[in-house]
């Protein structure tokens, strides 16, 4: 008997006017020391069903018919008191976002302490030394001084960690974790994801983790339960899931997350369509329309689960997947790619080497040894082959920009309370043509240099030069004409559209700001609806009545709007479900092809930026760390610090990432108020040493146009001379793509 | 937090000076000439020169405004010429009587519409809160007066359970002697004010309820009602006492009319009078001495959000 037995959970969300079947007869169970993975897209249920175990579902929301037996009693029935006395002290719970989950205005101390008080009846001092214990066992550094802090005192890691110090506080025997890193950086996923394990074994307690990644899933869950839907469609051993998928949504999931070793020449598997209503009655297979092997008997009747093999490895597909390779071939043939045969083998085994275990780095060195032929050296591959001539040509610079914020006291005094470093003294250049990454964890000064390239803030010294001007030297109303080539995506689709206006009206906007007649405006925007995929009928309609995904496609045809040359994209898929994300980095890299645009993609996903970027540079605490090609920077990381944001990234091999015992990198970024001297990194580096505290790295190079700032770095640096590419590598990419992208081109041009 | 205080009386002090020298510039542009209002109709030129040159209304305005201000630290705001006594001892007989009954309305007002907004934001969204929330508007769309006409018909003439006017009494003891006479006029203040800080403290308690430390509270296996006591209240409170602190000259108006209905003599009426009269000593110091006590309320107001709010750190 195990812990948590779930049977046939259905859970209704009512509405005004209508029920959403938000949990619809699923059956599972946990046992003690083991976690589950839930897996699927926002809206699948996932969340529905952490929150109907604990029956804390939204107003209108109630469990309609099921069982869930916890530890010998069923709490789909149980009344109030019961369930009160189970939170918090049988079963503890983890929210996403750990900057809203705490009480501003309460201590953590007390907030740790409250749990204690009231499930083990003990003395408020009692209760506090039990916090202080709590917030030793999840690793908070000074315990005791952070007992009287209030939660804004603390970073978003730390505040997860005080979350889960309050909800292990009474030794739950069960742990819900919703999302419980997607609102945190990489290197700090990493930290807490690790954390969780450790405490699961400590305490013995049974653990469901509920994520969108894959690669969570890979490195720290025993079974996993992949949800479409409201209902489970597969569910197996975590490593019998990825290396024997049987159902294609598990498979399309995977498909569509860039690995770090994608092949950038290939557009990404993207789910097509949105998961359906939930609303209304569903006949068939529920992911049937959104499916490429989908056939009538799939849109008539639904599939139940059965099981494949041994070890409760279930699955609910008409048209199961038979053996991966097969599986992931028919993955990539249902990209709609046209491509050669030959290539099409190539790109399924570079999918596979995902999947199948151990084979991940043969294909990956197969795949670069494809991308050398030709003139021996590395090309940028998937740059833009129009732009191939011109690509020396610099179309934005920063010279020793540096930008501050002064931060100084609320009210009318204003008293001056230190600096912000945001930026400092970064050089780098933008080619015509590319797309150019910048990575780094939250507050690395990566959003405040996109904002100064398009002119949204000034430096407080340095340059930035567009097309070889200094844009921020110019007067005023020359400065309003070279904005027009600078445009900005945002991350949020939801709050970067006027809620008010039309959606040809937001387009609409800047080609009005211009000084466009009507009439030219409204053929315009017509022309770039449909460039980004949205039908005609998108004008005249509000930005509500579109999703997450359609509302990016729209940020993109407003930016796109003035023909620009260059796009500054700030996180413009992070706030999308994978299967979208991929539609869209698709979208951008096709744009870029017709309209031959230069992107600065910012983003913290580095997977990401690896499958868009030709160049990236990494910054760390308002300070370049390293920059280069992006094959280089990713394959031979110079900088320890670029070293620890790649480890950190969760890969979906269980394989690899059980294998990764140790923590990339301990610690959080410090305040960009008070810098570390010498070297930034420094006091997060396991290779620093006292001339790093002393010393300020300059850029050395690595070969080519890879460079990097660190006294001791991973990789020998070169010291000839560096700069602008090699010409003959230039001639070299420019005769590979005549001949080798050209059917690429074509199809891209009738793609999609 | 000390030193925030401090700034913020130094903030205040500037303030008070500002509404000072606002109110003698507006008092000395209105129509009407003080000495023929005191002397009378028939005055003669002559009498006029002499009675402005006695109390110094010939000599240049910045003159004038540096002695009132001099006069003021010294604790003397002016002499009434109709009423014939110092400004400053009509004020000290007059205004414990308005905080009496300003300050009753904002406190019952208060710990009326606190639980009330909280009960109707845990249950909005039905029959409760649909009630409360027509009540609200109700009163809030309702003029003093005429809420005062009502009360008066209601329980005073219709059923005779309360006096229609304050109690005539010229002391401030007095006054509380017969605390009876002053049900009405508090409990019209304090409907009038009630309805303000409903409406706000129940939208600021949705807002609480939706946040999520309030779901993690409940993860916690918290009864509710101590997440309501221990994560709502303090919360949703952040937002109410800023309201506070603007609603005092509004509060201060009511009083001046509900003064007028119930014939209760406090400094509204003495105000009346003196705008009628044309009496500008009184009408400055009151002006100041209201001005002051907004000032005050705004500061207390601010020091309770920077208690409240740990993350206010001026």
């Amino acid at each position: 008997m195990s812990l948590l037995e779930v049977t046939d959970l259905k859970t209704r969300i009512r509405l005004r006017s209508k029920t959403v079947r938000a949990v619809d007869g699923i059956s599972f169970g946990v046992s003690s020391g083991e976690t589950l993975g839930l897996v699927g897209e926002s809206g699948c249920g996932k969340t529905m069903t952490g929150m109907s175990i604990m029956r804390l579902l939204p107003s209108g929301g109630e469990i309609a018919g099921g069982r869930i037996d916890f530890d010998g009693r069923d709490l789909a029935g149980a009344d109030l008191k019961t369930m009160q006395s189970v939170r918090g002290d049988q079963i503890g719970m983890v929210f996403q976002d750990p900057m809203t989950s705490l009480n501003p205005t309460m201590t953590i101390g007390k907030q740790i302490a409250s749990p204690v008080r009231l499930h083990r009846k003990v003395s408020k001092q009692e209760a506090m030394d039990r916090a202080g214990a709590m917030l030793t066992l999840v690793g908070m550094p000074r315990p005791d001084q952070r007992l009287g802090d209030y939660p804004h005192q603390l970073s978003g890691g730390l505040r997860q960690r005080a979350i889960i110090a309050m909800a292990l506080a009474c030794q739950p025997k069960l742990l819900i974790a919703d999302e419980p890193t997607t609102a945190l950086d990489v290197t700090v996923q990493a930290q807490i994801l690790s954390l969780l394990d450790d405490l699961k074994g400590k305490f013995g307690m049974g653990m469901i983790l509920i994520t969108h990644d894959m690669g969570v899933i890979a490195g720290h869950t025993d079974r996993v339960m992949v949800m479409y839907a409201g209902r489970i469609v597969e569910t197996a051993r975590t490593e019998a899931l990825f290396s024997h998928m049987r159902h294609p949504y598990t498979e399309a999931l995977l498909a569509s997350i860039p690995h770090l070793d994608q092949d950038k020449t290939q557009r990404l598997y993207s789910i097509p369509g949105l998961p359906p209503d939930l609303t209304s009655e569903l006949v068939g297979c529920r992911f049937a329309p959104r499916c490429a092997h989908a056939t009538d008997i799939c849109r008539e009747k639904e599939p139940q689960l059965v099981a494949a093999g041994s070890d409760g490895h279930l699955f609910a597909c008409h048209h199961p997947i038979d053996n991966s390779a097969d599986a992931l071939a028919n993955a990539a043939q249902a990209t709609r790619s046209r491509s050669a045969s030959a290539r099409g083998v190539a790109v399924a085994a570079g999918r596979a080497g995902t999947a199948v275990l151990g084979t991940a780095s043969a294909v990956r060195g197969r795949a670069r040894d494809q991308r050398r032929t030709g003139d021996g050296t590395a090309t940028a591959p998937g740059g833009n082959v129009a732009g191939a001539g011109v690509e020396s040509e610099a179309i934005l610079e920063f010279v020793r920009t540096t930008k501050e914020f002064l931060v100084t006291t609320r009210g009318f005094l204003q008293r001056r309370l230190g600096v912000n470093h945001a930026v400092t003294d970064v050089s780098l250049t933008v080619r015509r043509g590319e797309t150019f990454g910048l990575v780094g964890e939250s507050g690395c000064g990566k959003t405040t240099l996109g904002r100064l390239a398009v002119a949204l803030e000034t430096p407080t010294s340095g340059q930035v030069l567009f097309e070889s001007t200094d844009i921020f030297a110019l007067p005023r109303d020359r400065l309003r004409t070279v904005r027009r080539g600078l445009q900005i995506m945002f991350q949020d689709p939801y709050s970067s559209l006027d809620p008010r206006m039309q959606v040809g009206e937001i387009i609409a906007e800047p080609l009005a700001v211009r000084g466009d007649p009507p009439g030219q405006r409204a053929a315009l925007v017509q022309r770039l609806l449909g460039e980004v995929g949205l039908g005609q009928g998108a004008m005249s309609r509000y930005p509500h009545e579109f999703s997450g995904g359609q509302r990016q496609r729209i940020g993109l045809a407003r930016a796109l709007a003035l023909n620009p040359p260059l796009i500054v994209a700030d996180e413009p898929v992070s706030a999308l479900d994978v299967s979208i994300r991929s539609q869209i980095l698709n979208l951008m890299k096709e744009l870029q092809e017709t309209h031959g645009l230069t992107y600065v993609v910012i983003s913290h996903d580095l997977s990401v930026v690896r499958y868009i970027a030709d160049h990236i540079a990494v910054m760390y605490l308002g300070k370049l760390v390293e920059i280069g090609p992006a094959d280089d920077v990713y394959s031979r990381p110079a900088h320890p610090y670029t070293r620890a944001l790649l480890d950190a990234i969760p890969v979906p091999n269980p394989q690899v990432e059980k294998s990764k015992r140790s923590i990339a990198m301990q610690g959080e970024m410090p305040s960009a108020m008070s810098p570390p001297s010498g070297c930034r990194f420094r006091t997060r580096c396991p290779r620093a040493e006292e001339r790093c505290a002393s010393e300020v790295p300059e850029l050395v190079g690595f070969g080519g146009e890879h460079r990097a700032a660190c006294h001791f770095p991973l990789e020998v640096p070169v010291t000839i001379a560096t700069g602008a590419r090699p010409g003959a590598r230039d001639l070299g990419a420019r005769d590979l793509g005549g001949r080798e992208w050209g059917d690429e081109n074509g199809r891209l041009e009738t793609g999609h | 937090m000390t030193g925030y205080v401090l700034r913020r009386c130094g903030q205040a002090v500037v303030v008070v000076l500002g509404v000072t020298l606002v109110t003698f510039l507006m008092l000395h542009a209105l129509p009407g000439n003080l000495a023929r209002s005191i002397i009378g109709p028939r005055a003669t030129p002559q009498q006029i020169a002499t009675f402005d040159k006695q109390y110094g209304l010939s000599s240049p305005l910045w003159y004038q405004y540096w002695t009132f201000l001099d006069q003021l630290v010294h604790g003397n705001l002016g002499f009434s010429f109709h009423l014939s006594r110092p400004v400053t001892s009509l004020l000290a007989a007059e205004l414990p009587r308005d905080l009496i009954l300003g300050g009753l309305a904002l406190i019952l007002s208060l710990a009326i519409a606190i639980p009330v907004g909280v009960v109707q934001a845990v249950n909005r969204n039905r029959l409760g809160d649909y009630v409360g929330t027509g009540v609200g508007f109700v009163l809030y769309s309702m003029p003093v007066y005429a809420l005062a006409i009502v009360l008066v018909q209601l329980f005073a003439i219709t059923f005779h359970v309360f006096p229609a006017q304050a109690p005539q009494s010229s002391s401030t003891i007095g006054l509380l002697e017969h605390p009876s006479g002053l049900v009405l006029p508090v409990a019209t203040l304090t409907l009038v004010t009630y309805a303000q800080f409903s409406r706000y403290m129940r939208s600021a308690a949705i807002e609480t309820l939706a946040q999520d430390y309030i779901r993690t509270a409940q993860a916690t296996g918290l009864p509710e009602r101590l997440v309501l006591w221990r994560h709502l209240l303090r919360n949703s409170l952040i937002s109410v006492v800023t309201l506070i602190g603007v609603s005092i000259p509004v509060i201060i108006t009511g009083t001046l009319i509900v003064e007028q209905v119930f014939n209760f003599s406090g400094a509204g009426l003495e105000y009346y009078n003196a705008a009628l009269t044309n009496d500008y000593p009184v009408m400055l110091g009151v002006t100041v001495v209201v001005g002051v006590v907004t000032v005050l309320g705004n500061l207390v107001a601010d020091i309770g959000y920077a208690l409240l709010d740990p993350r206010i750190r001026y």
